[in-house]
C-alpha cells in the first residue's frame, strides 16, 4: 500500500507552519532495542524517546542515551546482569552486553530492565535456525549489471513460522542491514519449499528505484533468521510505519507493536534470532 | 419504544378524524405536462397549500366554488374560479422572466415554511448557481455547501452529514444505489450536472419510505428527454469534454437522453509524449461517465423510463522501473421506473434495477506484486403507493435489495509465483423494508407527519464462519440458501410543523434509522478503495436516533428566508478497522475479524439565510457542531473527536445576474478536521520511528477558500456560453494531508525533522465553452 503519488499533476507541495507546536505534548519513554542470537552474547541498547519537534543534534542525542540502567537476561536457569560497553560508531553510543551467557536455539530468554525506579520486562524465544537450500541471482532483463537476489528454503509444516532477512554487501556495508520488507510469514507457503526474493534496502522509501537490486561484482552475505511471532509483529509493524512515512493513504493510527511490558509505558523490542548465513558473488 | 407509542397515538388520532366536506385534489402541471412540485395554492377561503412531489395538493371546503391563485417559480400566476365538486388539473404557463431570474430553489419560500422535514430541493435546469471546479459543475459540490454538511479535506467528494460517516449518506440516481460517486479520487462526482434535472437532499424528518442509511439521502433525478424536438449540448473544459443529446423517438410519446463525459488529458499525453517521459508516466489517468435514459409515455396517466449508468476511473502510475501501481474503479447500473397515476388521488411508482461496483488496486515493487480487489453486485426492487385522502397524504412502500459482496481478495506474487492470500468468496445478503407514512394537515397551522418503517437484513449461505483466530480451527459451514444471520429494525418517524403566522413556522422531528451495510475507511482520507462490508454475526447493523428542532422565518418583502435548527444524534455500532490493519492482509480467518465497534454522538446548531429571487441570489449557511466517537479498543475506551469533527463551518454562495453576465462565488471557512499525528520520536537501529498522539487529538489548520466564476451568454449567440472560473482565488494552501520529513542521519548526530503540509489545489483559473442546440 505504498505511496500513491499519482497526484503529481495536481499536487503542489508547500511547507508551512499551520500546526501549533503546543499541540505536541512531551512525554519521554524508555526505548529498548535488544536481541539475542544463538551462539552470541545478547545485546541491548537503551535510549529515550523525545518530543516530535525537539531538535536532533549531537547534544540532544547524547541526552537521550540511558547508560545507568540495570539490565538482566535470564534463560530460566541462568541469568546475567549485562555490562555497559561503549561504541561511538553507532547510536546509541552505549550498549549492554553479556560476557558469559550466550544464546541457544530453542530456549526462551527473559529481559529485565530497571531504571529510575521503573521495571520493564519482555520474553523472547530463539527458534531453531532454518538452513537456506540455495541462493542465486537473476540478472535484470533490461540492465545486465543489476540483479534480483533469491533464496530457497524448506518451511516447516503445520506450525506458524516467521523469518527475517538481512544482507551485507562486502566492502560496502559495515554490518548486516535488514532487507526491504525484511519479514516473512509462512501463512501462504506453510510446509512448502519457498523461493523468496530478497530486496536491498533502498536509500529512500519515498523514491524507490533501482537501488532495490544488487550490482554486478557484489559479494552478498545473507543472514537468514527464524523469529517468533511477537518479534515478527514488531518488525512488520515498524517497517510498515517506516515505509509509509505518514502517508495518508496508509492505515490510520499505525502503531508499532512492542513486546515489552513496563511499570510505565515503554517502546521497543526484545527479540531472539535463530540465524543461518550464506553468501554469493554476483559475477 | 416510547416513540413507537407516540406514533401509534398519532395514527389513532388520524383514524378518528373525519369531516363531511367537499375534498378536491388539484394537480398542477407544467408546460410539458410535468408535475410541478412546490407550487403554492391559495384560495379566497383562506386555504394555503403546497403541491407535493407529484404536483398535487388537496383542499377541503364546505363551499361549491373557490377562487384559486396558483404560483410557481418560473411560471405565470394562475387565478380562476374552480368547482370543488371534482378534482382539477391546472396547466401552468411558462413565464418570460425565467431566463432573467435565477432561482436556486425550485420550492417557494412558503412551501419550505410548511415542509415538515429538513430538506433541500433544487433543480438543475438553471444550474448557474452550482460552483465550478476546473470548469466542471457538480451537484454534489453544492450539497457540500449546505448547513450540517461538511467535507473532509479538499477534493473529498464524500460528505459528512451531522456527524455521520460517508457511508451513512445514500446517493441514488433514479432509485439506483451507488457505492462510490467519485471521479479523480473525489475531485468531481460521477454525475454530470447536464443530465440531472432535480436533486432532493434530506437530512432529517424522513418519510418512512426513505431509509437504509443513517445520516442523509440524496435523490438525483435525470432529465426527462425532450419528446418533441432534438436538443443537445457540447461542452469542453480544461479536464473533460461532454456531450448531451435529447432525441425524440416517437414524437410526443417517447424520448432518449444520452449524456457522456470523458477526461482527455491522457489522450494527449499518451499519444504525443515518448513512452518513458515523466509526464506521460504520471498522467496516465482517465475517467468517464455515461447516462442514458429512455422514457416512454404508455398512456396519458402512465409512463415508463429506463436509465443506464456507466462510470469509472483508471490510473496507471509508474515512478521508476521498479515501482508502479494501478488503481481502477467502475460502476455500472441499469434500471426501470414505472409511474402510474391510478386516479387523481392515487398514484404508484414501481422500480427495479441492477448494478455492480468493482475496484482494483495493484502495486509492483521489483519482483513483488500485490493485488487487492473487491466487488459488489446488487439487485433492487420496490414500490411506493401515494394516496391523498382528505387531509391525509398517505404513502405505502416496500423494497427488497439483494447484494453480493466480495470485500477483499488479496493476491500476492513474487517473481513467477502467485499466491491468493484470501480466497474471498461472495457474501450474499438481502435487505428489505416495508413502510407506511401519513402526512396529516390537521388545520391551517398544524401539520403532523408520522410513519413506521420495518426493515430487515439476511445473510445467506454458502458461508464459513471460523471460530477463534487460527485458520486450522473448526468452522461452521452454511450451505447455499441457509440463513447465516438475520436482523430486524423498527424505525418510527415523527415530524411536526406548526405555522406561527404566514411568515414563520416551527418544525420538530424524530427519526430512528437502521443501516445494514458499512464502509470501513482504511486510511485517513476517503478513497474509492475503502471497503464496503455487509452486516454479519460480528458486524451488527448501525443505528441512530436523531432529534431536530427548528425555527423558520420568511421575510416576503426582501425576500429573504432564514432558519435556525438544532439537532442531536446518537449513533450505535459504528465500524472501524483495528489499529494498523490492512484489509485482507492479516492472519485472521474471517474477513470481519479486524473490525472494531463503537458508539458516536453529534450535536449542533445550524443557521441559514437564503435569498432565492432577484438578480442577486445566494445563501449563507453556518453550522456549529461537535462529533465524538467512543471505541473500547481506541484511546483506552476514552471518547475522541471523529476525524471530520468540525466545530465551525461557514459556507457563503452568491450569484449576481447582470445583462448577459452571471457572476457567482463561493466562500468556505471551517475549523480544521481532527487528525492523528506523531507526537514523539524514537530511534531503533538508527532509524527514526514516530509515536502517535491519541486518536484524532490534533487539529488541521483552519480551512478557507474563495471561488469565483463569470458566465457569459453572448447576446448575439444565446445558445453558447463561456464560463471563466477561478478556484481558490487567493491561493490558500489548505493542507490535504500532513506528513513529516526526516533529513540527515543519526550517525552524523544531526537530524532535521519537519512537518510538511501537502495541499491539493493552488489558484486554478479555467475556462470552458458550451454550445446548446
Amino acid at each position: 500500500m505504498k505511496k500513491i503519488w499519482i497526484y503529481t499533476v495536481l499536487i503542489s507541495c508547500g511547507a508551512c507552519s499551520g500546526l501549533d507546536d503546543d499541540q505536541f505534548p512531551d512525554v519521554r519513554k524508555v526505548v529498548i532495542d535488544g536481541y539475542i542470537e544463538q551462539g552470541q552474547y545478547p545485546i541491548v541498547y537503551l535510549s529515550y524517546s523525545s518530543g516530535f519537534y525537539e531538535p536532533v543534534d549531537s547534544a540532544s542525542l547524547q541526552e537521550l542515551v540511558l547508560p545507568t540502567a540495570r539490565v538482566e537476561i535470564s534463560d530460566g536457569e541462568e541469568s546475567e546482569v549485562l555490562t555497559l560497553f561503549r561504541n561511538t560508531e553507532v547510536y546509541p553510543p552505549f550498549y549492554y552486553r553479556a560476557t558469559d551467557l550466550r544464546g541457544e536455539a530453542g530456549k526462551t530468554y527473559t529481559l529485565n530492565v530497571r531504571s529510575m525506579g521503573e521495571t520493564y520486562t519482555a520474553e523472547t524465544t530463539i527458534p531453531v535456525p532454518v538452513e537456506i537450500d540455495s541462493i542465486w541471482i537473476e540478472v535484470d532483463q533490461d540492465v545486465d549489471t543489476l540483479g534480483n537476489l533469491w533464496i530457497r528454503f524448506q518451511d516447516q509444516p503445520d506450525v506458524r513460522n516467521y523469518y527475517r532477512v538481512f544482507t551485507q554487501v562486502r566492502g560496502k556495508d559495515e554490518k548486516y542491514i535488514p532487507a526491504y520488507q525484511s519479514t516473512i510469514s509462512d501463512r501462504i507457503v506453510d510446509g512448502e519449499v519457498y523461493d523468496h526474493p530478497v530486496l536491498k534496502l533502498p536509500e529512500s522509501f519515498i523514491n524507490i528505484g533501482d537501488d532495490l537490486l544488487f550490482t554486478k561484482g557484489d559479494t552478498i552475505r545473507i543472514r537468514f533468521c527464524a523469529i517468533d511471532q511477537a518479534h515478527f509483529d514488531f518488525w512488520r509493524s515498524l517497517e510498515r510505519e517506516l515505509y509509509l512515512v505518514g502517508n495518508p493513504f496508509g492505515s490510520s493510527g499505525n502503531e508499532v507493536i512492542s513486546n515489552i511490558q513496563g511499570t510505565r509505558p515503554v517502546l521497543g523490542i526484545w527479540g531472539g534470532y535463530g540465524a543461518t548465513y550464506k553468501s554469493i558473488v554476483f559475477k | 419504544m416510547k416513540f413507537c407509542a407516540v406514533t401509534f397515538i398519532i395514527f389513532l388520532i388520524i383514524s378518528i378524524d373525519s369531516t363531511a366536506q367537499n375534498t378536491l385534489t388539484v394537480s398542477v402541471l407544467g408546460e410539458q405536462d410535468e408535475q410541478l412540485m412546490g407550487a403554492t395554492i391559495s384560495t379566497d377561503k383562506g386555504h394555503f397549500v403546497i403541491t407535493n412531489q407529484d404536483g398535487k395538493a388537496t383542499i377541503s371546503c364546505s363551499c361549491e366554488e373557490l377562487v384559486v391563485l396558483i404560483s410557481h417559480v418560473g411560471y405565470l400566476d394562475f387565478k380562476e374560479n374552480i368547482s370543488t365538486r371534482s378534482d382539477q388539473t391546472i396547466r401552468m404557463q411558462l413565464s418570460d422572466q425565467q431566463l432573467e431570474e435565477i432561482t436556486v430553489q425550485s420550492q417557494s419560500s412558503e412551501a419550505e415554511l410548511r415542509e415538515s422535514s429538513s430538506r433541500v430541493v433544487f433543480n438543475l435546469e438553471s444550474k448557474a448557481h452550482l460552483p465550478y471546479l476546473l470548469g466542471e459543475q457538480d451537484p454534489i459540490k453544492f450539497i457540500q455547501t449546505q448547513s450540517g454538511v461538511s467535507t473532509g479535506t479538499d477534493g473529498n467528494n464524500g460528505y459528512y452529514v451531522r456527524g455521520g460517516g460517508i457511508d451513512q449518506n445514500a446517493i441514488e440516481l433514479d432509485h439506483m444505489e451507488f457505492y462510490n460517486t467519485n471521479h479523480l479520487f473525489g475531485f468531481f462526482s460521477m454525475f454530470s450536472a447536464d443530465a440531472i434535472e432535480r436533486a432532493e437532499f434530506l437530512k432529517a424528518g424522513y418519510p418512512a419510505q426513505v431509509g437504509g442509511r443513517l445520516s442523509s439521502t440524496l435523490k438525483l433525478y435525470t432529465i426527462d428527454p425532450n419528446r418533441e424536438k432534438l436538443e443537445g449540448s457540447i461542452g469542453i473544459g480544461i479536464l473533460a469534454a461532454n456531450l448531451n443529446l435529447q432525441v425524440p423517438v416517437i414524437k410526443n410519446r417517447s424520448g432518449l437522453m444520452i449524456s457522456y463525459r470523458r477526461s482527455y488529458l491522457d489522450l494527449i499525453t499518451q499519444n504525443i509524449l515518448e513512452e518513458d517521459h515523466k509526464i506521460r508516466r504520471s498522467t496516465d489517468y482517465r475517467f468517464s461517465d455515461l447516462i442514458v435514459k429512455y422514457q416512454h409515455q404508455l398512456a396519458p396517466n402512465s409512463a415508463i423510463s429506463f436509465t443506464g449508468f456507466m462510470g469509472g476511473d483508471q490510473n496507471d502510475f509508474q515512478s521508476s522501473r521498479t515501482f508502479s501501481n494501478q488503481i481502477e474503479w467502475r460502476t455500472w447500473s441499469a434500471g426501470a421506473n414505472w409511474k402510474w397515476l391510478i386516479s387523481p388521488t392515487t398514484d404508484l411508482e414501481v422500480y427495479s434495477n441492477i448494478g455492480t461496483f468493482d475496484q482494483n488496486f495493484s502495486a509492483q515493487i521489483s519482483t513483488y506484486g500485490i493485488d487487492l480487489s473487491s466487488y459488489i453486485q446488487n439487485w433492487k426492487s420496490g414500490f411506493v403507493l401515494y394516496n391523498t385522502s382528505g387531509a391525509h397524504e398517505l404513502a405505502f412502500g416496500g423494497n427488497w435489495i439483494n447484494r453480493g459482496f466480495r470485500p477483499s481478495q488479496v493476491d500476492l506474487s513474487t517473481g513467477d509465483n502467485e499466491f491468493t492470500l484470501d480466497e474471498a468468496s461472495m457474501i450474499h445478503t438481502s435487505e428489505w423494508a416495508v413502510s407506511f407514512d401519513d402526512s396529516w394537515v390537521v388545520n391551517s397551522r398544524l401539520r403532523i407527519g408520522g410513519g413506521l418503517r420495518f426493515s430487515g437484513f439476511l445473510q445467506w449461505g454458502p458461508f464459513d464462519r471460523f471460530d477463534g483466530s487460527e485458520p486450522s480451527l473448526d468452522s461452521i459451514h452454511f450451505s447455499s440458501g441457509d440463513v447465516v444471520q438475520s436482523y430486524f429494525g423498527l424505525e418510527p418517524r415523527v415530524h411536526v410543523n406548526y405555522l406561527l403566522n404566514s411568515e414563520a413556522s416551527f418544525k420538530w422531528s424524530y427519526d430512528r434509522t437502521y443501516q445494514y451495510i458499512h464502509l470501513s475507511p482504511l486510511s485517513s482520507v476517503s478513497l474509492p478503495t475503502d471497503l464496503w462490508v455487509p452486516s454479519t454475526s460480528r458486524v451488527r447493523p448501525q443505528n441512530a436516533h436523531q432529534l431536530t428542532f427548528g425555527y423558520y422565518h420568511v421575510v416576503e418583502k426582501l425576500p429573504i428566508n432564514f432558519s435556525i435548527e438544532a439537532f442531536g444524534k446518537l449513533l450505535k455500532n459504528q465500524v472501524e478497522w483495528r489499529n494498523g490493519a490492512i484489509a485482507g492482509y492479516s492472519d485472521s480467518p474471517n474477513f470481519d475479524d479486524d473490525f472494531i465497534f463503537g458508539k458516536g454522538h453529534s450535536y449542533g446548531l445550524e443557521l441559514s439565510v437564503r435569498k432565492s429571487k432577484g438578480s442577486v441570489t445566494g445563501e449563507v449557511n453556518y453550522t456549529l457542531s461537535r462529533t465524538k466517537r467512543k471505541f473500547d479498543e481506541v484511546n483506552a475506551g476514552k471518547t475522541f473527536p471523529a476525524k471530520y469533527d468540525r466545530i465551525h463551518d461557514l459556507n457563503v454562495v452568491g450569484s449576481y445576474h447582470y445583462h448577459q453576465w452571471m457572476f457567482s462565488g463561493l466562500l468556505k471557512l471551517a475549523s480544521g478536521t481532527a487528525l492523528t499525528l506523531p507526537t514523539a520520536k524514537y530511534l531503533i537501529g538508527e532509524r527514526v520511528i514516530s509515536e502517535y498522539s491519541e486518536r484524532n487529538a490534533l487539529r488541521m489548520p483552519i480551512y478557507h477558500r474563495l471561488d469565483l466564476s463569470a458566465t457569459l451568454t453572448p447576446s448575439n449567440h444565446p445558445n453558447s456560453q463561456w464560463v471563466f472560473s477561478v478556484y481558490n482565488v487567493y491561493n490558500r494552501r489548505n493542507p490535504y494531508f500532513i506528513y513529516f520529513d526526516v533529513q540527515g542521519s543519526v550517525e552524523d548526530y544531526s537530524l532535521d525533522i519537519n512537518l510538511e503540509e501537502v495541499s491539493l489545489f493552488p489558484v486554478l483559473p479555467s475556462i470552458s465553452y458550451e454550445f446548446r442546440f
